[in-house]
């Protein structure tokens, strides 16, 4: 038996109604859009420097007033990944940023500095400004932020920084094996949206830890506003025996594996002789305030893991 | 001759739909990140938009069997890809405001569902043209998926390794739903001036 039915070749091409009516159906929501989308005027930034559609990213660098921002996404809900401003490019624009700076009143003199997530750089900058000795490695995963923050955010990394692009989950594993070690460790990564997961959990902070010299710090930046704020807490907790958090705009928690715990008084003490010595071109004593009493979460709860890490739920969950 | 189209088509569309696939984390990543709810949203459209378009065509298929409607269903896919670009944009942009997951999901039906329902169309119509008889239906039909599945295969890799890097959305979506067009027009006029 034949499937096959003959081919009349012009009835055919004027009988095919079924056809057209799906392709209508499918054609007049598309042709509806274009017409609505095209027709309404494109609210484009005027700013826009550069913009790059790179292998992790859509990058953006818009200028406004005298500020520079680095951005991941477009849209109305893109976050501000990093800024400096355009005529003082050393001043910090972010208040996390300074706050990263409290880690030097836990180590005085750091040698090997590492740094996940570069962004504008202004982060490793400020710290071979003071610590012109120090061997700093940067992180990165995305080729082309490194060149963006090269060409528009004055980033130029030392003769003795090392700029790595790669995962930073990837990266901290191979440094394990190596047997390198640091005495700070700065964990900023961070994506369009949020922190990558597996860049959050239990399993990634031990090997970061596994990192540090003995009385390290590993500095984190994060959001306090949803309630991923509260697991990540409890699985900084469960990973370093004290944990100081700075509470701004964001969120920096200094992690350290020491057994005694600074007073906020001692720390206070600390940033003043810092600020003194260093001459930091923000004032870190203002930010001795921003040290938290005591936990605002639940610790009893959830922490997160490889095998349970809800990032993208918690984090549009609000506190 | 008429054999040998089907089997191009069959390997076209299914890389095509891979690509498109894969660009879609692309385009809707500069608004909506690129998160598990993004993935997800993708990949459930374009399965959902496969089972309707396997339903259409093998109903099609029976009302009428020509190789010209197949040809047809490329070319308007083609088109249907080929005008992505100039609307993902601004489209994304204004269903932010959807959330997280809803946003995603609507514009990746608006975007998606309609170009990969005509892909999906493809296989079972081109199973019943390119079939001559009941008894090698199971092996034509297995020929015909191996072929497409291979296409959606390369489509991928070659997408996500080289293409994205090297040309950029628009110019892969443009050269992609250009293809589709060009070889239902090639199509076209072999099955017209050849047989």
């Amino acid at each position: 038996m034949s499937l096959d039915q003959p081919i009349k070749k012009k009835n055919l091409l004027d009988n095919n109604q079924s056809l057209n009516i799906i392709l209508v159906i499918l054609f007049i929501p598309v042709v509806g859009l274009l017409s609505i989308l095209t027709v309404s005027e494109g609210t484009q930034d005027e700013n826009v420097v550069y913009e790059k559609e790179s292998r992790y990213h859509y990058i953006r660098v818009v200028d406004d007033n005298s500020i520079r921002t680095l951005f991941f996404t477009k849209g109305p809900g893109a976050n501000r990944q990093s800024a400096i401003y355009l005529d003082s490019p050393d001043k910090h624009v972010f208040e996390y940023t300074q706050m990263v700076f409290a880690s030097l009143a836990f180590v005085q003199k750091p040698q090997n500095i590492l740094v996940i997530g570069l962004g504008g750089g202004i982060i490793p900058s400020t710290f071979a400004k003071h610590f012109p000795a120090a061997q700093i490695d940067i992180v990165e995963i995305d080729d082309e932020v490194v060149n963006v923050a090269k060409d528009f955010f004055n980033f130029n990394p030392s003769s003795l920084s090392n700029t790595i692009v790669s995962d930073g989950r990837v990266y901290v594993h191979q440094a394990k094996n190596k047997g390198l070690r640091y005495d700070i460790i700065v964990l900023d990564a961070f994506n369009g949206s949020y922190i990558p997961s597996h860049l959050t959990t239990k399993e990634f902070l031990q090997e970061v830890f596994s990192l540090l010299k003995n009385g390290g710090c590993v500095v984190s930046n994060i959001h306090h506003k949803n309630k991923l704020y509260e697991y990540q807490q409890r699985t900084y907790s469960e990973v370093a025996t004290q944990n100081y958090t700075f509470k701004g705009n964001n969120a920096v928690i200094i992690s350290t594996q020491d057994r005694d715990r600074l007073s906020r008084k001692e720390v206070k003490k600390k940033f003043s002789q810092i600020q003194n010595q260093f001459q930091l071109s923000f004032n870190l004593k203002s930010i001795a305030n921003k040290l938290i009493k005591r936990p605002t979460w639940d610790t009893e709860g959830d922490i997160l893991t490889d095998d349970y890490s809800p990032v993208n739920v918690l984090k549009s969950k609000k506190l | 001759m008429s054999r040998t189209l089907i089997y191009i088509i069959v390997f076209l569309c299914g890389w095509v739909l891979m690509t498109v696939e894969i660009l879609g984390g692309r385009m809707l990543a500069p608004v909506f990140g690129s998160g598990i709810e993004v993935w997800g949203s993708i990949i459930g459209v374009f399965l959902l938009s496969l089972s309707l378009g396997y339903f259409l065509g093998g109903f099609l298929s029976q009302k009428m069997a020509s190789i010209y409607v197949l040809i047809k269903i490329v070319a308007c896919a083609g088109m249907l890809i080929v005008i992505l670009p100039i609307y993902y944009d601004e489209l994304t942009i204004k269903l932010w405001d959807f959330g997280p997951r809803l946003g995603p999901l609507i514009s990746s039906t608006l975007l998606f569902l309609p170009p990969s329902v005509l892909l999906g169309m493809v296989s079972p119509y081109s199973i019943h043209l390119s079939t001559r008889s009941i008894a090698s239906v199971g092996v034509n039909s297995g020929l015909l998926y191996a072929t497409s599945t291979v296409g959606s295969f390369l489509g991928c890799i070659i997408t996500a390794f080289y293409l994205i890097t090297m040309m950029g959305i628009t110019k892969i979506l443009f050269a992609s739903g250009l293809l589709l067009i060009t070889v239902a027009i090639i199509g076209y006029l072999t099955s017209k001036y050849v047989n």
